[in-house]
């Protein structure tokens, strides 16, 4: 999470152009909107998805073109209808498996921003567990699709690889350390390749005036 | 080395800064395509604060190819690095210690320890992150089989000398003052890279520990406290 107003200003300035798979921005919305609540839910089954999860940012919105994403801000009354309970609370309803996420505002000269920091799944992927209108729909796999930051159901065989991808990952890590923990050591295997004598010197001399 | 490129060394070494190597064991020239070296170090950046592990040229910032490798540099506000991937699959990065141009650090002296305002600091958990990022992109490019069977990974910090080491949360104190007497310190090791995949984690709990004990910081419970802010941090939950 962002430690301070000016690393959050550092972070939009660096996608000041374009949002990423990992970042989203909006405007002036308030969490006492339900359909917009529900997006957020929506952005958040998505990002957990994504290896390293993401940011929502409430306060952010295009001005135009040329100036891209700028820090507008949204009203006190409006950042205060945000608290990390009701969003947790809400996403994991949403979801079959635990999601974790942080909240924190932040202010500047009168202007709130509400920064939502999804954490990518701990275990296996999100799935949706229940409908909510057209904006979400129960058995479905969110995620952001690497085309086009944002978030969706519609997902390229790229995009499922990458989440299965992850998932194995974690599966991997888990599997060996039970195994470790129960006094199963699988050794790694013996290279059969001898080792190349001036390796060292080669890797600095290809970087010496570096 | 172009101009931009010997105005951020002059700086980054002008104060504390980190280089960090990570290699093949077996040199083969060829190992990768340019775009390989662009594509693998996105694919493993580690995007778990802000300001991502490495970071990536773009138009703030800036990225080109050579002739065996690929290079990205950046110069904005607090954020000075420079980074290359060879075709060799050997990745040399130089990045500046935050700690010496954030005027956020300055503040937290008087908090964590018996410091002076003028004291250079290394902040303990800034160091650790870092440590964590290194390990877990070079356990992700591990993934990509950038590597063989082996992987060399070194850390050096520069410019530690008279360093105290400080805490970032103002509801932590340290009991002492914990200084760095070298000018540089390195941490070298060779590693399976099934291993590194699987436990990178408690790999760079080990290579943090060192680190901090040339700060002669000798805890042994050391890991087991640095692993519970390792974890949120893992968790995208500081």
């Amino acid at each position: 999470m962002f430690r301070d107003y000016n690393e959050l200003e550092d972070f939009v300035r660096l996608n000041q152009h374009n949002e990423q798979r990992n970042c989203e921005f909006k405007g002036n919305i308030s969490w006492n909107d339900p359909e917009q609540k529900h997006k957020i839910v929506k952005a958040i089954l998505s990002m957990t998805n994504l290896r390293d999860g993401g940011y929502f940012i409430i306060g952010v919105a295009k001005t135009s073109n040329v100036d891209g994403y700028q820090l507008i801000g949204v009203t006190r009354d409006v950042a205060n209808t945000y608290n990390h309970d009701n969003v947790s609370a809400l996403a994991n309803s949403f979801s079959r498996s635990n999601i974790n996420i942080q909240l924190k505002l932040f202010d500047k000269d009168d202007k709130f921003f509400v920064v939502i920091q999804v954490s990518e799944f701990s275990n296996v992927p999100a799935i949706c567990g229940k409908d909510y209108g057209e904006i979400l729909h129960a058995g479905r796999i969110y995620g952001r699709p690497s085309r086009q930051p944002e978030s969706s159901d519609n997902l390229s065989v790229e995009d499922v690889d990458e989440i299965l991808e992850l998932a194995v990952e974690k599966r991997f890590r888990r599997r060996q350390t039970f195994f470790e923990r129960v006094g199963y050591v699988q050794q790694p295997p013996i290279s059969q390749t001898p080792p190349q004598p001036n390796a060292k010197e080669l890797f600095r001399q290809e970087s010496e005036n570096f | 080395m172009i101009p931009i490129e010997t105005k951020i060394f002059e700086e980054l070494k002008a104060k504390g800064y980190w280089k960090i190597t990570i290699r093949p064991t077996e040199h083969k020239k060829d190992r990768l395509t340019l775009d390989q070296c662009k594509m693998f170090v996105a694919e493993s950046q580690v995007k778990l604060r802000g300001w991502y592990y490495p970071h990536i040229g773009d138009k703030i910032s800036n990225f080109f190819k050579a002739n065996d490798y690929a290079e990205s540099y950046v110069d904005w506000k607090d954020h000075k690095e420079v980074w290359r991937m060879y075709t060799s699959g050997q990745f040399v990065h130089y990045l500046a210690f935050w700690e010496d141009w954030l005027p956020y650090y300055r503040q937290q002296i008087g908090f964590s320890t018996n410091a002076n305002a003028g004291d250079k600091v290394k902040s303990i958990l800034m160091t650790l992150y870092t440590i964590t990022e290194i390990f877990l992109f070079t356990s992700r490019l591990a993934s990509k089989k950038v590597f063989d069977d082996n992987v060399q990974i070194s850390i050096q910090l520069h410019n530690v000398s008279g360093r105290v080491l400080v805490v970032d949360d103002i509801m932590r104190h340290l009991r002492d003052n914990y200084v760095c007497m070298s000018e540089s310190l390195t941490y070298e090791k060779k590693y399976d890279v099934q291993e590194l995949i699987v436990k990178y984690d408690e790999l760079a709990l080990d290579a943090t520990a060192y680190v901090f004990s040339m700060f002669n910081w000798d805890n042994p419970d050391l890991k087991k406290t640095l692993k519970l802010d390792q974890e949120k941090f893992l968790k995208g939950l500081i």
